[in-house]
């Protein structure tokens, strides 16, 4: 396999008492397509946001190409960064989240452009290019100057990846992407990651659409009550399970 | 095709309501105008009086001057008040508490008086030169100190609002912003704070026009506004009736253009959001005697 893009090290972290990840270890390769499931509350949200920094872990480290995010190595030590920092780690982290989170005020345009231009990555003039050729890649080629609350949730949706590509990511941050559309609408979102994954995208992805894992996950993660119980090849986990718990949770939600 | 011929609803108790309050004005205006003590020709007399004329203008630029303090102190305010940072939540907080805790009548007279206890006010190096000094009877003239007190206590309601405005924008505006890369200033500015704004417009136009109206307060310290003029004309023609009219009105008029400025800014701010278009305008008798037709509801949304 690649060189690992992302590696999580014994990440563990808690609410107050409450222990949400426990010693969490795994490492994503370039180009993997790594998926997440498990129940609701076993911490799968919460492992994805420590890898973009939105949570702070309470020990282990999280490395994206080699940088602890988050800190910065010296001397032997690992210094915690300041938010303006932080962010230049963030940017070469996509997410996409469950509710498109589209800023609402911004026309498609201005929610794509908004990162590279304001970051200075590219010229105004060139972002708008690259945003035409990303919206015509996910099928939105007439919707530039539409705002958010004007398009349907899978538009959105498809939108929100642009969005994230648009910063050229080093990795992709997936999280439920589809469970706030109607069941019609999803085909389509699917389809854009499908895309994506093929060429080559490396893709860490929360989802409950079993299906859709076994057809583009290369590796699959299963995780109860903060720790990952079970991981292989997509296949394996998927078609004869080791673990009780993953044998259970697949008989549900299939 | 089937037609479905529809009577609407009738609204005869608006009809008579409104005869009512006809009647009841056009009495009280027959008994004002037979009252002679009242002199009515005094009152366009002064409209246009210089004197009325420079009061307006300090009216505005204290109300105006005041707001953008309060203005620029309330987000200020209430970023402090939201951030992780102990001290300046405990600063913002002290400072909201006290300012709104006092009478901002208490608060003009006290900065007015201020050279009292600080004769002049000086930037230096402790025990070294001084680098600038200035008398502060100099600095703090009466408009200096309508600006402050206002400005100060408006900053103290302003931040407020804006803290409420934005708690009430979405989380995740906020995170898919920090995901994306922007540092936080620019998620605060680009991204949360003109989500805000829709939540902040309604109530600081409302804290404008009462600001309009407070400031008649700085006439206790001869800030030379409206109120401190009219009172200066009627200290001399004792027609301290017809002045006030001729204030209030100006007030009115004052406050009347704000709210069509406020209505207009309202509407620009909502964009990206559905709001009914058939809201607009922004007087309500448009409405009060319509049949009621269905009102669609149409979405805002336009290129930039
Ligand atoms: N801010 C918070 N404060 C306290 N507890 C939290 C907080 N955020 C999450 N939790 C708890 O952490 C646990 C893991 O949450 P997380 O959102 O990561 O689960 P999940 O696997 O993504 O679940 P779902 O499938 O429902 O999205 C849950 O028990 C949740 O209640
Ligand atoms: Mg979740």
């Amino acid at each position: 396999m690649n060189a690992s893009i992302v590696e999580v090290r014994s990440v563990s972290k808690s609410y107050g008492e409450f222990p949400v990840l426990k010693n969490v270890s795994f490492e994503v390769a370039d180009g993997e397509v790594a998926c997440i499931i498990g129940p609701s509350g076993a911490g799968k949200s919460t492992i994805l946001r420590c890898i973009n920094r939105l949570e702070k872990q309470s020990s282990g480290m999280i490395f994206v190409s080699g940088d602890p995010i988050g800190f910065r190595h010296e001397g032997g030590k690992y210094h915690e960064l300041d938010e303006r920092e932080v962010a230049a780690q963030r940017a070469g982290i996509g997410m996409v989240f469950q509710r498109f989170n589209l800023f609402q005020h911004m026309t498609v345009m201005q929610n794509i452009i908004e990162a590279p231009v304001t970051l200075g990555r590219m010229s105004k003039a060139d972002a708008v290019e690259m945003a035409r050729e990303l919206l015509a890649r996910v099928g939105l080629t007439q919707k530039e100057n539409d705002y958010p609350a004007q398009l349907s949730g899978g538009q959105q949706q498809r939108v929100a990846i642009v969005r994230a590509l648009a910063m050229q990511p080093k990795v992709l941050l997936f999280d439920e992407p589809t469970s706030a559309l109607d069941p019609e609408l999803v085909g389509e979102v699917l389809s854009v990651m499908k895309d994506l994954a093929e060429a080559g995208m490396t893709m860490i992805l929360v989802t409950h659409e079993i299906g859709f894992a076994r057809e583009v996950a290369d590796t699959v993660y299963f995780m109860v009550d903060g720790e990952i119980v079970e991981q292989g090849a997509a296949a394996q986990v998927l078609t004869s399970p080791g673990h009780e718990r993953t044998k259970a949770f697949l008989g549900r939600v299939k | 095709m089937t037609e479905f011929p529809i009577v609407r609803r009738r609204h005869p108790w608006r009809w008579v309501l409104s005869l009512l309050l006809l009647a009841l004005a056009a009495a009280l205006a027959w008994q004002v105008s037979r009252n002679e003590v009242f002199d009515f020709a005094t009152v366009p007399k002064y409209m246009f009086d210089p004197r009325i004329m420079s009061g307006l203008v300090v009216t505005l630029y204290v109300t105006i001057g005041s707001m953008l303090i309060g203005l620029v102190l309330g987000v200020l305010l209430a970023v402090m008040r939201i951030s992780d940072n102990p001290v300046l939540r405990a600063m913002a907080e002290a400072f909201i508490w006290f300012f709104r805790g006092t009478p901002v009548l208490v608060q003009l007279i006290f900065w007015f008086n201020i050279g009292i206890i600080f004769p002049s006010l000086a930037i230096g190096i402790p025990g070294g030169p001084m680098l600038f000094e200035i008398s502060t009877n100099t600095l703090m003239t009466a408009a200096v100190t309508a600006l402050l007190g206002l400005g100060l206590n408006e900053g103290a309601y302003m931040s407020e609002i804006v803290r409420a405005g934005i708690v009430s924008v979405d989380r995740g505006q906020r995170e898919a912003a920090l995901a994306i890369g922007l540092p936080p200033q620019r998620v605060l500015f680009r991204i949360v704070l003109p989500q805000a704004l829709r939540v902040i417009i309604p109530p600081t136009g409302n804290q404008f026009i009462s600001l309009l109206k407070t400031s008649s307060l700085v006439s206790v310290i001869a800030a030379g506004d409206l109120l401190t003029q009219a009172t200066r004309i009627y200290n001399e023609n004792f027609r301290i009736l017809e002045l006030l009219v001729v204030a209030s009105i100006w007030y009115l008029l004052l406050t009347t253009l704000a709210s069509i400025g406020q209505f207009y800014i309202e509407r620009r701010f909502s964009r990206g959001f559905a709001i009914p278009k058939s809201e607009a305008g922004p007087s309500v008798l448009k409405q009060f005697f319509g049949r009621g037709e269905g009102k669609a509801v149409q979405q805002e949304g336009r290129p930039s």
